[in-house]
């Protein structure tokens, strides 16, 4: 054995005391410093890293007790991160969602360093990318996989998908859970959760409590906007494109497309029209609400009703894909 | 509140923690009975915490002790309820092993009579 390799053995042996010994006093440290950026409550940092600290005391090992304070340390970093990113508006969301469909439309290979990249943000805790991986999810037709990925979103606080979560539990058949969700939806604002609680509302038989989310409704709206002349502008941008209407009206039976269509003839002005197509049903009590409301503005009856059905501006209606209600 | 695995982990630990007569549990000691890493088993005490199905409290210490305090935790009543819900639906079989079995031993020490936070 020569003096070299004596003198490596006396001093790697020197060292693994020294780090053994100082092992529990940094482990100590590194909790206090995990605690600190592990939690944004400043008492509750004090708490916890006092807590750690106890842990770090009831540890057997040295070593042990620094690779503890290291845990703790990598947990505080994916926690701060997380928050970082939380930070981020929810709004991201509702902004980037039509950028789905374009990247959808650009190929599959787009589509798979999407989800790719998607991933690897959620993972360190963005809130957008959860609730942007649910509508990727949706849009393959994967229920389970967007329910899961809503639902983290949702915890970290994108509401917008409460509206979301209810088409797909619909879907899937559970129709109270759906009704739930809607209600949820409501506070976020916007007319589609409305809109879809009525009709399901509606189709449950729970004509009464449909009509009194309509009301609820109605008292929001603008003054002399009629709330159904609103509901049809907050679609307008559907209307660019006639083949996404046709899927909304039949894959989801979107409620109401004799209100809905009534609802476009008032934007246009075109009242007796309107009128004529609440007038179809008289069981229908959201159309007769509204046609009540018409014909104490306008009259019983401001034109030949019969007029409104060959009215040839109609034919601009079936040309943006309007299934026809059957009279 | 979000179900994990570590979660029903904690809650079944305390659980059984109650039968044993010791009630309360303090974070080591949580952290050796589920076999989970600190960040992991604080993350579901904070969760637990913030929807009240725990409690938390400082142990007392004589003046002579000189190392850090412990918290101890128990499930709150609600806790308890909760708990025995959420793992009939998710663990029947720990439930039903909990109802039966002798209690653990050795999940933790018997904490000294000390301050409610």
């Amino acid at each position: 054995m020569t003096l070299g390799e004596i003198l490596l053995g006396v001093g790697s042996g020197l060292l693994v005391n020294e780090v053994c010994d100082v092992s529990p006093w940094l482990a100590r440290n590194l909790v206090k410093f995990a605690a600190r950026h592990a939690y944004r409550d400043e008492a509750l940092a004090g708490l916890r890293a006092e807590e750690w600290g106890a842990v770090i005391d009831a540890r057997p090992g040295k070593l042990f007790k620094l690779g503890t304070g290291i845990m703790f340390m990598v947990g505080a970093a994916a926690s701060a991160s997380h928050h970082l990113l939380a930070r981020e508006t929810s709004h991201v969301f509702v902004t980037f969602g039509d950028v789905l469909v374009t990247i959808a439309r650009s190929g599959s290979r787009n589509l798979m360093v999407y989800r790719l990249l998607l991933l690897a943000a959620s993972r360190l805790g963005s809130a957008s990318a959860r609730a942007l991986l649910g509508q990727l999810y949706e849009m393959l037709g994967d229920r389970d996989s967007a329910i899961e990925h809503y639902g983290v979103a949702l915890d970290l606080g994108v509401d917008e998908v409460w509206c979301r979560l209810g088409g797909l539990f619909e879907e899937r058949g559970q129709i109270d859970a759906a009704i739930e969700l809607y209600y949820r939806a409501l506070p976020q604002g916007g007319c589609l959760a409305r809109a879809e609680l009525v009709r399901l509302l509606e189709r449950q038989g729970r004509a009464d409590e449909a009509l009194d989310v309509w009301n609820e409704w109605a008292k929001d709206s603008e003054e002399g906007v009629p709330i159904f002349v609103r509901r049809a502008l907050e679609y307008r941008p559907l209307m660019d494109s006639s083949e996404d209407l046709t899927t909304r009206t039949t894959t989801r039976g979107l409620w109401g497309t004799r209100l809905w269509v009534a609802g476009l003839l008032e934007i246009q002005g075109r009242v007796p029209a309107a009128m004529g197509r609440y007038a179809e049903d008289p069981n229908d009590k959201i159309a007769m609400f509204r046609l009540k409301e018409l014909e104490d503005r306008y009259g019983q009856d401001p034109e030949p009703l019969w007029a409104t059905l060959v009215d040839p501006d109609e034919r601009l209606l079936d040309e943006l894909g309007f299934q026809r209600v059957p009279v | 509140m979000r179900v994990t695995n570590p979660l029903l982990d904690v809650v079944e630990v305390l659980l059984d923690a109650r039968r044993g007569g010791e009630d309360e549990l303090h974070g080591w000691a949580i952290m050796k009975a589920v076999k989970r890493t600190g960040p992991t088993v604080y993350g579901v005490l904070d969760r637990l915490e913030n929807a009240g199905w725990i409690s938390g409290r400082w142990e007392r210490q004589s003046a002579e002790e000189n190392r850090p305090r412990r918290r101890f935790y128990r499930l709150t009543p609600t806790g308890v309820t909760a708990s025995r819900s959420l793992l009939a639906q998710r663990r029947p079989g720990a439930l039903r092993r909990l109802s039966d079995a002798r209690p653990v031993a050795g999940l933790g020490l018997n904490p000294p009579v000390g301050e409610a936070r």
